[in-house]
């Protein structure tokens, strides 16, 4: 039924244009697309179809071999000693940051919304400030904030019985630092996507709730969140497939302590990965993390377009 | 609704193939190239030099004034020589990928031995063997060049050496009436004796990855007691370590070491405080330790002794490891192998830089030289210097440069085990199994006894 609506109403104006109107409109659309695509080819595709060639590829005497290597680089990956720890370690890690960050930024966009006006937007506009702050040296104030010696939250750490930085340093508080950084530093950007997707939820909906009797906590459960569903979504899988790909937090963090390292250097699966390639010379297994990478972030994109109705109600709206 | 129709999917979809099968050749087209460079620079031609080729230097902030003092002593060449400061840590990962590109490796680079490791096994295959460039008069007055030579070959010229001592508060030790331990059983007495007249004194710091260095490294534990390039010594149950485990753990309960790293605030604090009463550590620990931090509040003339460090009493003779010390590496295909050897040489034995060099010179006759920046220093209690060139012949090679790190795994292991209170002999075990498919990983061969 939308498909006739939508035939009808191209042809309705561009009767005699139609066809010379098509090939401009394709051509706009390409060119617009195109410093994206050209990028998107240059540091995403082209990386990731070498990455490909590379995981079937064995060194010898540091000389590539192209497809020398069949799948024995698959299967090494997968064998590696290290694999599992790192996957454990980065599962762990998304069971903790994941729902954290989406909780928390809900529970923040539903009370700014829920309360409007000049200091909700002051509020708004703050949460945002610290994700101006690039992501490494955000991770480097991040250890003066995880100092006990130097933190402004001293009496809490302390409290939580880390009387020095090297009893925060341990391997087993990762997880929950990295959730705290990578919350402050990207809690901004979705409370305000959150938030503007709650202001495109009805007033008069609201108001008649409201005369009906409902709280405002009730139309922050039962009205708001359900409506504002897709986003969840939305931001579930974005974070989800950010968050896998942990690298440069727990490389920064290693060095928290002079001496000393938190994690080792294969904490995660992408820091594996790194450290076959650059410390022990193997780039056709550290590609195939890579590519282990790559096909769970492919997996997130295609379960938010053919998943939920994420762009397909966008595509509505605007034509 | 559809975004697309079936044929205006079919129609973008293949655009977007095209261009990727596009870059794929293109990626293809490049690498053919790639292979026959590889090959080329493999060939003899290279090696026969060029004496009017540039080269190109790797060096730290640090070392660049040290080549700028080799160009301004031989103008003919300065031109020829371009300095580049890398973060050598980066050194083998980039020789990886000069590998694979075919070109851009550096000629000289300042890199620690254990980078030297990494970089001579065949994958990386990047060093020169240096020995027909320095005659066996001039090796023969290097120490610690045993880190140099890797099956045979001189890989690389030690530039400082970083030689373990025993470092020790001689105002302390003659208030206390103590004297200084020889053996690593009088260390761990006194420490016992400390612990209980005087608590609240250290004569170590064990919370950090140098512990293995310094303790382990001094008694000849085998960690890393490479056999050749592919096969490696790794045994935590050896009694060479299961003795340093016992004394730390000794240490440890009576409180005797500090449970902290040298560098963690509350060990500087506890030198601020006049706490330390020794330390065994690097030979630059009494310039860019107990005079840049611990003593710098209150500096007191005389104050810091220094003394060999201790031998374990079954041992025939001392062993000693290092924190740091660098050497300078030449690459095997360098279009200019005299320029890029006399520079080297340069750096390493000519007393224009070393007489005069921030840390131990490794060459001895310009560490001799070199006594003269220490030995007016009011921060020593007697000339550091002798003890210091003593303690260098303590260097040994079956303390080996290899291509896993020890000191992260040690880290990872031990002291965090340490923090969460067990003892460093529960702890050989899983060191031991963390150790060994680390040293698989880098291509060798573990054996856990010597045959």
């Amino acid at each position: 039924m939308e498909d006739t609506a939508r035939v009808a109403r191209v042809a309705k104006p561009g009767e005699i244009l139609r066809p010379k109107k098509k090939l401009v409109r394709y051509l706009a659309a390409y060119l617009f697309s195109l410093p994206y695509i050209i990028l998107m080819l240059a540091f995403g595709v082209g990386p990731a179809i070498y990455a490909l060639i590379i995981s079937f590829t064995s060194y010898k005497d540091g000389q590539p071999q192209y497809f020398g290597a069949g799948l024995s680089n698959y299967s090494k990956a997968v064998g590696d000693f290290r694999f599992g720890s790192a996957v454990g370690n980065i599962a762990q890690f998304l069971i903790i940051s994941v729902p954290l960050g989406i909780a928390g930024v809900l529970a923040i966009a539903l009370l700014l919304h829920a309360r409007q006006g000049w200091y909700t937007d002051f509020l708004r506009t703050l949460y945002f400030v610290p994700g101006a702050v690039a992501g490494p040296t955000a991770i480097l104030l991040a250890i003066f904030m995880f100092d006990p010696r130097l933190s402004p939250f001293a009496p809490i750490l302390k409290s939580l019985g880390f009387q020095t930085i090297g009893d925060v340093a341990r391997i087993q508080n990762l997880p929950v630092m990295i959730t705290l950084i990578g919350f402050f530093g990207g809690a901004g950007g979705w409370i305000a996507i959150f938030y503007g997707a709650l202001q495109s939820v009805s007033k008069e909906l609201l108001e008649a709730a409201l005369i009906d009797g409902c709280s405002a906590f009730q139309s922050a459960i039962r009205i708001k969140l359900p409506l504002i569903s897709r986003y969840i979504i939305f931001m579930f899988i974005l974070t989800f497939a950010g968050n896998i790909q942990l690298f440069a937090e727990p490389l920064i963090l290693n060095n928290m302590v002079v001496g000393s390292t938190v994690a080792g250097p294969t904490y995660s699966p992408n820091m594996l990965s790194y450290f076959l390639a650059f410390s022990e010379g193997n780039f056709g297994t550290a590609a195939v993390i890579s590519l282990l990478m790559v096909s769970v972030g492919l997996l997130g994109a295609f379960i938010i377009i053919y998943g939920t109705k994420f762009y397909q109600t966008d595509a509505t709206s605007a034509s | 609704m559809k975004l697309l129709t079936e044929r205006q999917w079919r129609f973008h979809f293949l655009v977007f193939v095209s261009l990727c099968l596009g870059l794929l050749l293109a990626a293809c087209g490049d690498s053919t190239p790639t292979a026959a460079t590889g090959s080329t620079t493999g060939s003899p031609a290279a090696a026969a030099g060029d004496s009017n080729a540039p080269i190109t230097v790797w060096v730290d902030d640090t070392r660049k004034e040290a080549v700028a003092m080799f160009q301004a002593k031989y103008p003919a060449q300065a031109a020829k020589i371009k300095i580049e400061i890398v973060d050598r840590s980066a050194f083998p990962g980039k020789v990886l990928l000069f590998n694979n590109t075919g070109k851009g490796w550096p000629d000289v680079v300042f890199a620690e031995p254990n980078l030297v490791a990494q970089v001579a096994d065949p994958a990386h295959n990047y060093p020169l063997d240096l020995t027909p460039f320095v005659s066996a008069d001039i090796r023969s007055k290097f120490a610690g060049l045993s880190d140099c030579t890797f099956d045979g070959k001189l890989l690389c010229l030690r530039n400082d050496l970083a030689q373990n001592v025993l470092w020790y508060n001689k105002k302390l030790m003659d208030q206390f009436g103590y004297t200084v331990p020889k053996t690593w059983e009088d260390y761990t007495a006194l420490g016992l004796k400390v612990a209980k007249e005087h608590p609240g004194y250290v004569i170590g710091a064990v919370g950090d990855s140098q512990a293995v260095n310094m303790y382990f490294g001094g008694s000849n534990c085998p960690l890393q007691r490479a056999l050749s390039n592919s096969q490696v010594l790794v045994n935590t149950a050896d009694p060479n370590c299961t003795r340093v485990a016992t004394m730390l753990d000794t240490l440890v309960a009576a409180k005797a070491v500090s449970l902290v790293g040298p560098f963690d605030p509350d060990f500087a604090k506890l030198g601020a405080d006049n706490k330390i009463l020794m330390l065994p550590a690097a030979s630059w620990y009494g310039e860019y330790v107990f005079k840049a931090t611990y003593y710098k509040a209150n500096p007191t003339d005389s104050a810091l002794g220094v003394a060999e460090p201790p031998k374990w009493a079954a041992d025939s003779k001392t062993y000693t490891a290092a924190q740091g010390g660098a050497a300078w590496t030449v690459y095997r295909n360098t279009k200019n192998p005299k320029l890029a050897t006399d520079l080297v040489l340069f750096l390493t034995t000519a007393n224009d830089y070393q007489a005069k060099a921030p840390t131990f010179p490794a060459y001895i006759p310009a560490a001799d030289a070199w006594h003269a920046t220490i030995q007016n220093d009011k921060l020593y209690a007697t000339d550091p210097y002798p003890v210091l060139k003593a303690s260098a012949a303590y260097l040994y090679p079956e303390w080996s440069q290899v291509r896993y790190d020890v000191t992260t795994s040690y880290s990872k292991i031990v002291n965090a085990g340490l923090k969460d209170g067990k003892t460093i002999a529960s702890l050989m075990e899983p060191f031991q199994k963390d150790l060994v498919p680390l040293a698989g990983a880098q291509g060798y061969e573990v054996v856990t006894k010597a045959t």
